[in-house]
């Protein structure tokens, strides 16, 4: 689907063919954005149920594990006074209640395993959406910006218009040329965004949280003090 | 007041059970309300049958309660208390003189405990007035400091229980007050009985056990007045086996 996308982008999104294909695509896109993110919210309610039997179990385990030792301290108990037969008893029922606490135990932690896989399921699924969502704006942006452009270079391109001279009619062409180039720039965004976040590569190129960079200015700066202060 | 009445029940606050909630529950009885019928409590109900295993408690001498490990009882009747702020009380009275309490909060069973009616001696209006208002203050009645029970199995033998509600410096302390809704199989309306409550515990000797009395003049709204001593222990999740 992306690859429509990026496809159409570069074959010269402002012709009208491709500027529909285009507008479908995005639909189809925000359809499956919508999608997922139920999906994704359904997983989360059966995270939740999940955690919430989990602390059932724990509870019951607990529960085992006091009575257990009650019983322990009954069966002490008897053999202390000497019965014997109690005493048996008493046993017999903490087997019984040894056998339902492993049990209860083991699903202890086949529940914390569903939970566990389910939560990293979650958090990648998180992680495309925050993606893919990034990736749609700036091709929306792009595309809404073109269309301004476009709005605008109609408006003067009459017979009375001012911007009628072939410099001002250059200008625009230079302008929808930019505008391609930005589309572009965008697609390519949008490919390095599958390959890992171009997210610091920008913010570097911006000279923000580019610490070499900021390491850089502060020496420069330091530099040009010192040789203002030897003049 | 509220706070008090939930503590009251409560023998281990840190170590209380708590049970699921189960979407197939089944209705424990006609005319409880229905925020309890998805209150899952191991299968209790109204003409159910149920199996309490207490073997451990045989062990110390010291109990007054006894118990049947064996026998699956007849759950005869279901009573119920609304104590308000999403806490109740289920009561589910047994075949044999005995019954179990499910102490509720917000949808889960914190607790069980079961009770035996130890002695129940009835008593005329008057009387019942002048043990509900503590008239005559004096020891071993509703709302004293401490009662004590004289054993029915071992002659001589005495147990001292303390006070549990209440101020613990008064020497009396008035009795809490709650109305139970109480549905048997044999009736098709259910019938109000007013308690007048005050509870006691001890500590069994040799265990980490605690026994209870709870003292209550009961008041059936039909003319019956009663003053009851229930003896009872906590009973674990795990020792309940309802049919």
């Amino acid at each position: 689907m992306l690859s429509k996308i990026m496809t159409a982008l570069r074959g010269g999104a402002t012709e009208a063919g491709q500027t529909v294909v285009d507008s479908q695509a995005l639909r189809i896109l925000d359809q499956e954005i919508r999608d997922s993110e139920n999906q994704l919210n359904k997983s989360k309610t059966e995270l939740t149920r999940l955690m919430a039997q989990r602390q059932l179990n724990t509870d019951k385990v607990r529960t085992l594990e006091g009575k257990i030792a009650e019983l322990e301290k009954s069966a002490e108990a008897a053999l202390d006074k000497g019965e014997e037969a109690l005493a048996v008893e008493v046993a017999e029922r903490i087997v019984a209640l040894q056998d339902e606490l492993d049990a209860e135990r083991a699903i202890v932690d086949e529940y914390a395993g569903s939970i566990e896989s389910l939560r990293g399921a979650i958090r990648g699924t998180e992680n495309q959406l925050r993606q893919l969502k990034q990736q749609v704006s700036v091709v929306k942006a792009t595309e809404s910006a073109q269309k301004a452009q476009s709005a605008v270079a109609a408006r003067h391109s009459g017979q009375n218009s001012s911007m009628g001279s072939a410099m001002e009619s250059l200008e625009r062409i230079k302008e929808r040329q930019q505008l391609s180039a930005a589309q572009m720039k965008a697609a390519d965004e949008m490919a390095a965004e599958e390959n890992g976040s171009t997210l610091d590569a920008r913010l570097k190129a911006a000279g923000i949280g580019a610490s070499e960079r900021k390491a850089d200015d502060v020496l420069a700066r330091l530099k040009a003090r010192k040789g203002t202060a030897q003049e | 007041m509220l706070n008090t009445l939930k503590a009251l029940f409560r023998a281990n606050p840190a170590g209380g059970s708590k049970e699921e909630k189960s979407a197939d529950a089944r209705s424990i009885a006609p005319g409880l309300p229905a925020s309890l019928a998805h209150v899952e409590m191991q299968g209790l109900r109204l003409d159910g049958r149920v199996k309490i295993q207490l073997v451990g408690l045989r062990a110390y001498e010291d109990a007054l309660f006894c118990w049947d490990d064996e026998t699956y009882h007849h759950i005869a009747a279901v009573g119920h208390v609304d104590l308000g702020q999403g806490a109740h009380l289920v009561r589910f009275y047994l075949d044999n003189d005995t019954w179990l309490q499910a102490n509720i909060e917000h949808g889960r069973v914190v607790e069980y405990k079961l009770f035996d009616f130890y002695r129940v001696d009835h008593v005329s209006d008057a009387e019942f007035d002048a043990v509900v208002n503590g008239a005559e203050k004096r020891a071993d009645a509703l709302g004293a400091q401490q009662v004590d029970i004289s054993s029915t199995q071992v002659a001589g033998k005495v147990c001292t229980f303390k006070r549990v509600w209440g101020d613990t410096g008064s020497l009396w302390s008035p009795p809490v007050l709650f109305e139970e809704e109480v549905m048997t199989t044999e009736t098709i309306a259910s019938r109000q009985v007013r308690h007048h409550a005050m509870l006691y515990e001890r500590p069994i000797a040799g265990s980490d056990r605690l026994e209870y009395l709870l003292l209550s003049a009961e008041d059936d709204g039909e003319g019956s007045f009663m003053v009851v001593h229930n003896i009872g222990v906590d009973v674990a999740s795990v020792d309940i086996d309802a049919l």
